[in-house]
């Protein structure tokens, strides 16, 4: 039986939309999924470029990637295990702060 | 309202991004003194001359008070924009449209956000990742922090470093004025490093320019422009080679140098785990970094794992470090070998390795002595390697974050929240500390490299945290980069970027020539802000409203045994009366743009404001509101801007573990970089997929001395000097030149003129207070030179940021000249690493006719 879908929309802030080529989208996921699923599926459909951009390693999400699920902190949700839900998801990658 | 108070008022001194405590007296709504706040940790009580001057700031007749439109559509260093005043609803309007019309390509903004006095970096930056670009502008300096940062956050784990001038009874600054003209909580480090001083504390001082710091020093010994790092891999021979001053439990337990590295340079690895490995000299056998039996990991020999020889880091880095005897390094540096030698020995023996002291009932490593480096060796060709080996010399007798040696600044903190370093890849540090959870700077892991979609091409220098030195080289030619777009539209700061950002001044008038529409605050008209289609005006420190007051209270506070403090800023006079907040007006853009709840939502994030406090998108707060709530949600209900006026500032006492944390960072810190091999190749591959053939002979895991390309000009002739850069402490941080005390000061001290050495300008028949020709590859301009023996022969010094040439400054207009003006801007002059531009450029003097 084929797993129900919901429909989420993500949100992209920072360098993303310059990449994604637009500054929303609307993914169906199936129910249930996370933030990591979500991340995976982004990782197919735009590669490397969004890949290399998001993880730092396997798992672990460059530190200057905020995500937020329905308009929190998903790192205080689980991370990447945090559920989606019927949630808006915002998708940050932030410029580091400097000096001098 | 800040009209209705008198007498002495507390806020924050914003003549430059340190953010003193200061009182300011007022009387019927004028300002008439500021004086130190003695409760202010930070400052107790004292001001450098500069903050003494704001008065003459605020008060500048030539201030911004109303916005205003250019009608003159020609822009240009000499073009007269011809302003109009006009209403806010106007000037807003037009920036609405504006940006509008790059809505659905918002990467075609660029934010330049640096202004560090108070809240509006934060804000702007917000403002920029909210409305979708990737191109928001960090820092001011093309060089300052490029490298410092990175690397502190990776090697140490805070924001910046720090000498413990408590503890420490060696200290040297290699093309650094610390404590003495320059960097963070600056007016508080400077009575310690007196006070050090004093105490009987040695300072050395190695500079090309023998300065304010020199003038301090026990030993001023002048350097070769460009070749720190051949004197530091000289430094670490002799420790290494051949006296033996290094820390081995500190480098076995808690640095990479026991990580075995193969043929290729590259960490040997647990098959299964992918753990860096080590040998257990106490078993004999192989490990992984982390195993729980390890007690005695080697650092010399070679080990055969899975048929391949693995030897340990450190054992490389003292073969590699063979190569700079000091008598080598006499040719490149002109540092005589035996003071080499000297130093390297005094340093040795004052880090008292094995020693131990007890602080307030903790016994903790005793290592008083400390190498501190700053912009002058970040600005060169091959920046990073110029610095990392001066780490590197504090790393090898353990003297990181231990009383006495070099401390990272803000790196811990458990009050008002908690923050700390923490380690990750390969058991390394990885993630710095900082109060605000925001993406610090740091050059370890890194990123892997992609194909540029950044106009300053981020995605190319994988290390680096900031890029915006490529914008001039980009906008003049990106076919190469397959960049098929153009920036068009800049928001900016009152930061005066054209000046101080950027180099070759011809290059960046015709980047600003290129951008479509460009807006921005102003104090003053500077000369970024000719090129301004809207201008916006913006208060003086003494008429605004800041939860973040300046870097000592956040990135650069004072190290040790000092207490946490915080401040926030508020008027002591209203402003003028068409002026509205700088928060206000992007908060009124947000809106309109329809990011205000993102903007909201990444403030909410960066400031930690939480409930209550946190910002609702379907709101909008005064810049005042936000600063208390803001306020209220750190320090609790009752510490609004009530409290803060009456109280100034929240002081808070830091633990042993908060001033001197080494000993409980549970990582490992580098000193061999293995990272740098990894992203050099994968950089390669995406650069050949690219077509592009760039040099990247940085990416090693051991420092070499890089010459600059002025080394090699200077050999063939065609230019017989070398022109560095140097601070001055009146000076120091920006936004004074237009101050007519400060003037005075400069003129008073020469400070417009140029540094030369008196014996080689005899020779050239140049006399004291001679106008001269300075030319560099990319610049001719007239200079007044003033003749010491206190500049190593080959330099010319060139202080401050000067040469302003809009009429909107007229104290300042015409005085001293730029220095960045005259850097050479391309890719031959840009560190592979960190993107810092080359701050040593040939030049030529001659008498004028």
């Amino acid at each position: 039986m084929q797993p129900s879908s919901t429909s989420v929309r993500v949100k992209f802030m920072g360098d993303l939309p310059a990449l994604i080529g637009q500054r929303f989208l609307v993914l169906h996921m199936p129910e249930g999924s996370t933030v990591g699923d979500l991340l995976a599926q982004l990782s197919s459909d735009y590669g490397d470029a969004f890949t290399h951009r998001v993880f730092s390693r396997p798992g672990a999400l460059h530190h200057y990637i905020l995500i937020f699920v329905g308009g929190r902190n998903a790192k205080e949700l689980g991370g990447l295990a945090a559920l989606l839900g019927n949630n808006e998801v915002e998708v940050v990658m932030l410029p580091m702060f400097e000096g001098g | 309202m800040a009209t209705t108070q008198q007498g002495w008022l507390l806020t924050a001194c914003g003549m430059c991004y340190i953010g003193c405590g200061v009182r300011v007296h007022v009387e019927d709504g004028v300002v008439t003194a500021i004086e130190g706040n003695p409760d202010n940790p930070q400052n107790r009580g004292r001001m450098c001359a500069k903050g003494k001057a704001g008065i003459m700031t605020h008060y500048n007749p030539h201030r911004v008070q109303h916005p205003l439109r250019r009608t003159n559509p020609k822009k240009g260093l000499d073009e007269d924009p011809r302003w109009q005043q006009i209403s806010w609803r106007e000037a807003i309007d037009t920036i609405i449209a504006e940006l509008n019309r790059i809505r659905e390509d918002p990467k075609k903004l660029l934010v330049q956000a640096w202004e560090a006095v108070g809240d509006n970096m934060f804000w702007l930056k917000a403002f920029g990742s909210a409305f979708g670009t990737p191109h928001i502008m960090n820092a001011a300096s093309p060089t300052c922090g490029k490298v410092v940062h990175p690397v502190e956050f990776f090697s140490g784990g805070g924001f910046h470093q720090q000498p413990d001038l408590h503890y420490a009874n060696y200290c040297i600054l290699v093309g650094t004025q610390f404590a003495i003209s320059a960097r963070g909580s600056y007016n508080h480090i400077a009575l310690d490093m007196a006070e050090a001083r004093a105490r009987g504390m040695k300072l050395v001082v190695i500079d090309p320019v023998g300065g304010y710091a020199a003038s301090k020093a026990h030993e001023w010994i002048p350097i070769r422009p460009g070749t720190d790092s051949a004197l530091a891999l000289s430094m670490l021979h002799v420790l290494l080679n051949e006296t033996g001053h290094y820390d081995e439990p500190f480098l076995k337990n808690k640095t990479n140098a026991p990580y075995l590295a193969g043929e290729d340079g590259r960490y040997l690895r647990d098959p299964e785990s992918k753990q860096p490995l080590v040998f257990d000299a106490a078993d004999g056998r192989i490990k992984t970094h982390d195993d729980s039996t390890l007690r005695d990991p080697a650092l010399s020999g070679s080990f055969q794992v899975d048929g391949q020889n693995g030897r340990p880091t450190f054992e490389l880095l003292r073969e590699h470090v063979a190569n700079y005897s000091p008598e080598k390094t006499e040719e490149i540096t002109t540092i005589p070998a035996a003071t080499v030698r000297r130093i390297a020995r005094e340093f040795g023996e004052a880090a008292s390795i094995g020693s131990t002291i007890t602080i307030d009932g903790v016994e903790l490593p005793y290592r008083p002595a400390c190498v501190d480096w700053a912009k002058g060796t970040q600005g060169h060709k091959h920046g990073f390697h110029q610095c990392w080996p001066l780490k590197l010399l504090n790393m090898v007798v353990g003297a990181v974050n231990v009383p006495g040696g070099i401390l990272s600044t803000a790196a811990i903190g458990k009050h008002p929240h908690q923050w700390r370093p923490e380690g990750g890849t390969d058991g390394m540090l990885e993630d710095g500390g900082h109060i605000l959870p925001l993406p610090h700077p740091k050059a370890f892991p890194g990123r892997k490299p992609t194909t540029p979609i950044r106009m300053d091409l981020g995605e190319l220098f994988p290390l680096a945290s900031h890029f915006h030195t490529l914008l001039p080289i980009t906008t003049a030619d990106h076919r190469p980069y397959g960049l098929s777009y153009d920036l068009e539209m800049l928001l900016h700061t009152p930061t005066n970027s054209i000046l101080g950002s950027f180099g070759d001044i011809t290059m960046v008038e015709k980047f600003y020539q290129s951008l479509r529409f460009v807006a921005g605050f102003a104090i003053e008209i500077n000369e970024t802000t000719l090129f301004d289609d809207i201008v916006l005006p913006f208060p003086t420190y003494l008429e605004r409203y800041d939860f973040n007051t300046g870097s000592a209270a956040h990135s650069i506070p004072p190290c040790g045994e000092e207490e946490f403090h915080w401040q926030v800023r508020q008027p002591v006079v209203d402003p003028p009366r068409d002026l509205i907040q700088p928060q206000d007006v992007i908060v009124e853009i947000a809106d309109r743009v329809g990011v205000l709840g993102d903007l909201y939502r990444l403030l909410n994030h960066t400031y930690i404001i939480k409930e209550p406090y946190t910002l609702q998108p379907d709101r909008r707060y005064p810049a005042s509101e936000i600063v208390e709530r803001t306020a209220k949600s750190w320090f609790g209900e009752d510490h609004g801007l009530k409290w803060f006026r009456e109280h100034g500032v929240v002081r808070l006492s830091r633990d042993v573990e908060e001033s001197y944390f080494g000993p409980y960072l549970k990582a490992r810190l580098p000193i061999y970089l293995e990272h740098l091999l990894q992203r050099g190749g994968e950089l390669k591959t995406v650069l050949d997929q690219m077509g592009l053939n760039w040099d990247l002979s940085d990416y090693k895991p051991l420092s070499d001395w890089m010459p600059c390309p002025s080394y090699h000009a200077i050999r063939k002739g065609e230019f017989d000097l070398i022109a560095v850069h140097f601070k001055f402490p009146f000076v120091y941080g920006g936004y004074g030149n237009e101050n007519p005390w400060i003037d005075e000061l400069c003129e008073n001290t020469e400070a417009y003129s140029v540094l030369m050495n008196e014996s080689v300008a005899k020779a050239k028949g140049i006399s004291n207070g001679d106008t001269v020709w300075l030319e560099s590859p990319v610049r001719k301009v007239r200079a007044r030179v003033k003749l010491t023996q206190c500049i190593h022969p080959e330099a010319v010094g060139v202080g401050g940021h000067f040469g302003h040439v809009s009429p909107g400054m007229p104290v300042a207009r015409g005085k001293g000249i730029s220095f960045n003006a005259l850097l050479p801007t391309d890719l031959d002059h840009i560190d592979m690493i960190s993107t810092a531009l080359d701050h040593c450029v040939q030049v030529r003097i001659t008498p004028t006719a």
